[in-house]
């Protein structure tokens, strides 16, 4: 096996002589009581007593040596983990906690980013890597917009309009981002929906539920990376469902192995075919 | 004339939790108000107290801040 397999099976060399890490797959962050004892068990047995925290979520066992790989991979399975990517391939998604747990988050982060990851995790023969990020607002705390593709919930306001369930406090007029929200002579809220970014502002701060969600959807952002030339990603979709997300993430990693050159990110291949040509690569005619 | 909790000038989160320890001590149905900043206190605090199951009947600006009137409720 060479350097390069064992980081598609999750083992990163370190310095040292046969001192590597090996990386676990932690999906939204989230782990069970069981899972943690577990990897601490095989830590214990394999590694140098070490673990050390990703800044994507993941949790790497320092110090293990070339000849457990087998080993480490079994005990794994056994409480459902597995390793997980590096090198040029899809990673991880990283994901905020959501509206599951977040009072700002307006969108379930984990339907999409366990899809994401079950249809796109480990992908090969791509230029370089790509990551995935999905935030469940655009408070963006998962950076979407940081990542190759990047997700960030949004919603589609509405009124109810019956006796009583507005009270006319105005507090939804002084959140408002985007200025798409005026106040009628009543003291009751006009939405004009040209204007509303689908930040959701104005739902979380209504204290009485008048202002209720219409739709639920994604902005999608590509391009995004870090690295010694940082770029903030392109906004290629300001409003799609889940499954229209899920299609453009496919796209995207479609045109990246399609189009993109040598050794380079995702955002160098936008830039170079630039980037109308490759968001029709990637929107078609959605 | 309801009780009034004035919470000017106390941050997120203390304000809520000063909030929800001054209504438990009230019966269900009685109503107090609450004194609050503008910006996020009063664009979280009737938001949360809503979710514990208060009732938020009115919100009127009150003395550079906002008075909140509330119906305490079931959790």
């Amino acid at each position: 096996m060479d350097e390069k397999t064992l980081k598609g099976g999750g083992f990163i060399k370190l310095r040292g002589a046969d001192r590597w890490a090996v990386r676990v797959k932690v999906l939204l962050g989230d782990m069970n009581v069981a899972q943690l004892r577990h990897l601490a068990d095989i830590a214990e047995e394999f590694g140098d007593g070490e673990f050390h925290l990703t800044v994507r979520q993941g949790i790497e066992i320092r110090g293990v040596r070339l000849t457990d790989f087998d080993a480490i991979h079994a005990r794994l399975a056994e409480a459902g983990l597995g390793t997980g990517s590096c090198g040029a391939r899809v990673r991880v998604p990283v994901a905020c906690p959501g509206s599951a747990v977040c009072k700002r988050g307006l969108n379930d982060t984990a339907p999409l980013a366990r899809e994401i990851d079950r249809r796109l995790y480990g992908r090969e023969n791509l230029p370089h890597k790509l990551k995935t990020a999905v935030s469940g607002c655009s408070a963006s705390c998962a950076k979407p917009q940081g990542n190759d593709v990047g997700f960030a919930g949004a919603l589609e306001p509405v009124l109810d309009e019956r006796d009583g369930a507005c009270i006319a406090c105005g507090l939804c007029a002084g959140v408002c981002p985007s200025g798409a929200l005026e106040l009628d002579a009543e003291g009751r809220p006009v939405i004009d929906l040209a204007r509303c970014d689908r930040e959701g502002a104005c739902v979380n701060a209504c204290p009485t539920g008048a202002i209720g969600v219409a739709r639920r959807g994604w902005r999608v952002y590509v391009g995004g990376k870090f690295g010694a030339h940082p770029a903030l990603a392109y906004e290629i979709a300001s409003f799609v469902d889940t499954s229209d997300a899920l299609e453009i993430a496919g796209r995207t990693v479609d045109a990246f192995e399609r189009l993109g050159e040598g050794r380079e990110r995702l955002r160098d291949t936008i830039d170079r075919v630039g980037l109308d040509v490759f968001a029709r690569e990637v929107l078609g005619n959605a | 004339m309801p009780d009034t909790i004035d919470l000017r000038g106390v941050r997120c989160p203390a304000n809520y939790v000063r909030a929800r320890l001054a209504l438990d001590e009230l019966e269900l149905g009685d109503e107090a108000t609450i004194l609050l900043d503008e910006g996020e206190p009063v664009s979280n605090v009737p938001r949360s107290l809503r979710e514990d199951g208060d009732t938020v009947l009115a919100i009127d600006r009150r003395g550079g801040g906002f008075a909140v009137l509330v119906r305490r409720g079931e959790a």
